[in-house]
């Protein structure tokens, strides 16, 4: 059985590159952390009592459920919004939809940092693995990021050992096509 | 696949030292989600906490880190008492029915006789 001690060293061992995983998925920083927040108090509510080697398997299971639920959640706030805005008046309709994806892309480029050609390459990165579709974004980042095996990434996943590969083989190619694009040799 | 691996490892050292960079409102807001989390611990668990800490604590932990054995363990022994159990009424049942079979008034030999049932039967409705 874990400690609290051991709860909270696992924890601060995974939480940035969870809120990281997160903010992929969401693609806010806010509700990324709305989501690891969820995600950590889910583990300790129904999990605290297992071993602490059963946590990084659990959690990550938790993270990716808690990403799902999030978009599950939005996607029934999008069908209300969608309904009333057909009530109100078509100002609104001219709107350009790329403009609302707009100020999360110029983080990167207000930050100082992003001068330095590292700070840019990752930008690209991220930006590529936002744009990944949401299985390939998950193997990817289990896989290669948490380092799990095949076996636990398609357990943490509920898939084939064959789809991770597939996922994990695809995000690559995506991820390499995309830094070429931009003049980024690997 | 060995191209595939260095390049998804090239990608996640990047990603790593952009996690390292993150700004302090985010580490405080994760800090606070953590410290929360880790309150959460059901009492349960906490509760059971303390009661290892005393001497008992590595048998007890033992025992419960390997619970799915413990329990295989004790499944298995089930099993065998049902096992021998049932070896033991086997054993002893043949002795029943052989000393049922010589007290009889009939023959052995009316027993493995299918007609003699049949025989039986229609001599008593007569």
């Amino acid at each position: 059985m874990a400690t609290s001690q051991e709860l909270a060293d696992f924890l601060t061992q995974v939480e940035r590159r969870a809120f990281k995983q997160a903010a992929y998925a969401v693609r806010d920083d806010h509700a990324a952390l709305d989501v690891v927040q969820d995600a950590m108090l889910k583990l300790t509510q129904s999990y605290g009592a297992r071993p602490a080697s059963e946590f990084p398997m659990l959690f990550q299971r938790i993270l990716q459920n808690t990403i799902r639920d999030h978009f599950r959640r939005q996607k029934v706030r999008n069908l209300w919004t969608t309904l009333f805005s057909s009530f109100s008046s078509d100002e609104e309709d001219d709107r350009d939809p790329l403009e609302t994806l707009s100020p999360q892309q110029e983080d990167t480029a207000v930050n100082p940092q992003a001068q330095l050609e590292q700070s840019q390459t990752l930008a690209i990165i991220e930006a590529a693995l936002r744009d990944l579709p949401l299985r390939q974004r998950e193997a990817f980042l289990l896989r290669y990021w948490e380092d799990m095996d095949v076996a636990e990434t398609a357990a943490a996943m509920g898939c084939s050992q064959g789809s991770v590969k597939t996922h994990c083989s695809r995000a690559v190619h995506a991820l390499a096509a995309a830094l070429r694009k931009k003049g980024v040799e690997l | 696949m060995r191209q595939e691996q260095e390049t998804a490892k090239i990608i996640t050292t990047l990603l790593d030292r952009g996690v390292s960079s993150l700004d302090e409102e985010t580490l405080d807001r994760l800090a606070a989600a953590r410290n929360k989390a880790v309150a959460a611990m059901p009492q349960r668990a906490l509760g059971a906490e303390r009661e290892f800490a005393g001497i008992g604590k590595f048998v007890a932990a033992y025992f419960h880190e390997h619970r799915l054995q413990a329990s295989m363990l004790v499944l298995l022994g089930m099993l065998l008492g049902i096992f021998i159990l049932l070896q033991g009424i086997q054993i002893h049942e043949p002795v029943g029915t052989d000393a049922l079979l010589l007290a009889s008034d009939l023959p052995p030999e009316a027993y493995a006789d299918k007609g003699f049932d049949t025989w039986l039967k229609q001599s008593s409705r007569h």
